[in-house]
């Protein structure tokens, strides 16, 4: 009796079998294109999410105003909690510019303390009111709502949810500073939370929001910039309105009522004399800053181009390697009639295959990689994967790729067909 | 007697050198011919122009009704998938495909046509236990012996019954006995379907076992050069 079996055969077949039966250098080849790939697509992706994080997290902001120093250093402590702000100006010059006719609104920002990693910003409620990102979204509460009280808090979404605080927690502020933990706590005077911002997909997320009479509040009795000497400090029910006038701020955001007065607004404060202020387009030193990392995404990516450029080489010279030893295997195609057509399509179509597998196994791995690195790429440097996945210039790595492999292996493949020509069916 | 191939004037040379200069032979279907001569005669040029993998230089060949000295490549490569069942000294198969895949690769070439399921079956059925191949189906072939590869390459060659079979010392690998009764099977299964048979062979020992031999070093025109002959020619 005689089994009975699937009688079939397919050039696809053949060619899977042989690419196994190579293992080693098909996978190492296949490899090396994936991680070339891949690292074409992280270039892209990081550079992306820090662009969109730059340009999404403020919007309709005009202007922005604080103590004379680099206009870059002032839009990057005050807008993406970068570094540090070295002066403060007094909060009696912000209300006077605030109340300016050219003015739309305004919004203050004190800067300086933490609380478990994430920066506190102290602020009142025109933030809530009127901060736009991302073009035109305005911040919203997905429970509670602004301040009431001198110790109310309000979380970003992020901090909500790592720290699992919601609405009644008590926070203790750290002093002095916004990444981090710090040696000295405001745990004399915890704030309440009030409400929870939803999520934006930016740093504003990562931030807890005080009110100015809180920040205020909580540095009544830090005279020398350190904690109150035992017996000086001053209780929470002890506190009065007149205690907690805010006496100084970081910086403010300025939307004025018409663009075209934006320019001489801008004159106007950095030339006004009663206090050394500096008013910035944030958008023109956003554009400066990338001008400056223009030159460095240049570098990158071109290395990572030649990166894929290597890892196609390597194909290249897996396959004419390989040539040699299946002059044996071509000459027995060739004697059951495959054509030279046959032995070459054979060729192509093995390094579809291969580039094939690269691009699957790049694209999973980024995913992976994406899902595994995007909170420490969100904590460690404020940079939110929100974009999707694989946009325009993913498609475009993985189709250049593709073709450029593809044009290549026409190469093997009109050795092999020579070869096989040259050899007939005695292969020496 | 129906001829089924016919040489006439077949000429065929690599760059300078004339290879072969063959004025006239004819086989008949059926026939099992074995073609001798020694190394540098060009009895392994003879079979690939038979085969349709060279062309001659000039002349005439016409295989099975067909012209094929005037045929273009691709038409040649057609021919060869459907005329010709084509049987390596060794080495035969494909070391990563299993002994059943090996001896369906015909099947990937020419016209599809013929992998009627039933027929196919029977076929290789027959064949498989007329080689003694039935308990090596599913083994990797790189665990086969040499006899054992052998006989697949013939199952290989026949699988498509095609109309002639071109054996290129297969036998040289194989001892005295092995060889008559490799031979014997070739000839039974050919003779099934009325196949024609061309060997080519510098041993002679076993020249008896067939219908015809021919000397190609008397038939062909053109001498091999005493020193330093072509490899493998």
């Amino acid at each position: 009796m005689t089994p009975s079996r699937n009688l079939s055969i397919s050039w696809f077949l053949v060619i899977v079998k042989s690419l196994l039966n190579r293992k080693v250098a098909v996978v190492l080849t296949v490899l090396s294109m994936t991680l070339s790939l891949l690292l074409l697509m992280t270039v892209e992706r990081i550079q992306r999410a820090a662009q969109d994080g730059f340009t999404q997290t403020i919007s309709g902001v005009d202007l922005i105003v604080g103590a004379r120093s680099g206009p870059l250093q002032l839009l990057l402590y005050s807008v993406f909690n970068m570094g540090q702000a070295t002066q403060n100006i007094s909060y009696d010059i912000y209300q006077k510019w605030a109340q300016n006719e050219l003015i739309e609104y305004s919004i203050p920002y004190s800067l300086g303390d933490g609380h478990r990693g994430f920066r506190v910003v102290a602020t009142n409620n025109d933030f809530f009111k009127y901060y736009k990102f991302r073009s035109t979204e305005s911040v919203q509460f997905q429970d509670g709502g602004g301040f009431k009280g001198y110790f109310d808090v309000v979380l970003g979404a992020e901090v909500a949810k790592s720290l699992n605080y919601k609405n009644g927690d008590k926070v203790v502020v750290n002093h002095g500073s916004t990444k981090g933990d710090s040696m000295q706590a405001h745990d004399d005077k915890p704030f309440k939370v009030v409400g929870v911002l939803k999520p934006t997909g930016t740093p504003l997320d990562r931030s807890l929001y005080i009110s100015l009479e809180g920040m205020e509040a909580i540095h009544l009795d830090w005279k020398t910039g350190a904690a109150p000497q035992i017996g000086q400090e001053i209780k929470a029910d002890q506190i009065t309105t007149e205690m907690v006038r805010p006496q100084s701020i970081t910086s403010f955001f300025v939307r004025a009522k018409s663009r075209i007065d934006v320019l001489k607004l801008q004159r106007e404060v950095n030339e006004s004399i009663e206090e050394p202020l500096l008013a910035i387009i944030p958008g023109i030193v956003l554009s400066e800053l990338w001008s400056t990392l223009s030159t460095v995404e240049w570098a990158l990516k071109t290395i990572s181009f030649l990166v894929m450029i290597v890892g196609l080489f390597s194909m290249l010279i897996a396959l004419i390697t390989s040539l040699n030893e299946r002059r044996r295997e071509m000459a027995i195609l060739r004697a059951l009639g495959a054509g030279l057509k046959n032995i070459a399509f054979l060729i192509v179509f093995e390094t579809v295959m291969m580039i094939s597998s690269a691009v699957v196994l790049a694209c999973v791995m980024k995913v992976i990689l994406e899902w595994i690195l995007s909170p420490w790429l969100k904590t460690e440097y404020g940079l939110f994967l929100q974009a999707p996945s694989f946009g325009f210039s993913e498609i475009m790595y993985m189709l250049i790729l593709f073709f450029s492999g593809l044009i290549l292996s026409l190469i093997p493949a009109y050795q092999a067909t020579r070869s096989a020509l040259k050899d007939g069916l005695t292969v020496r | 007697m129906k001829p089924i191939i016919e040489i006439k004037d077949l000429r065929f040379a690599y760059a300078p050198n004339e290879i072969l200069n063959l004025p006239e032979v004819t086989v008949n279907a059926g026939e099992k011919v074995f073609i001798y001569g020694p190394s540098g005669s060009g009895k392994s040029t003879l079979l690939e122009i038979l085969a349709g993998v060279q062309k001659p230089s000039s002349g005439q060949l016409v295989v099975n009704g067909i012209d094929i000295s005037k045929a273009s490549f691709s038409q040649l490569d057609l021919f060869r998938a459907e005329n010709i069942g084509y049987i390596f000294q060794s080495l035969n198969l494909l070391p990563y495909l299993s002994v059943t895949e090996n001896i369906l690769l015909p099947f990937l070439t020419g016209t599809k046509k013929q992998l009627l399921d039933d027929q196919l079956k029977a076929d290789f059925n027959h064949l498989t236990q007329q080689l003694g191949l039935q308990s090596l189906l599913d083994r990797p072939v790189t665990q086969l012996s040499v006899g054992q590869q052998q006989r697949v390459a013939v199952a290989r060659a026949l699988i498509k019954k095609p109309k002639i079979i071109l054996a290129d010392e297969p036998t040289s690998a194989l001892d005295y006995d092995h060889r008559e009764s490799f031979l014997r099977i070739l000839f039974e299964l050919c003779a099934e379907h009325n196949m024609t048979v061309l060997f080519v062979s510098h041993d002679r020992q076993i020249e008896k076992l067939f219908s015809r031999s021919i000397d190609l070093k008397a038939i062909n025109k053109i001498q091999a050069p005493t020193n330093a002959p072509k490899a493998g020619l």
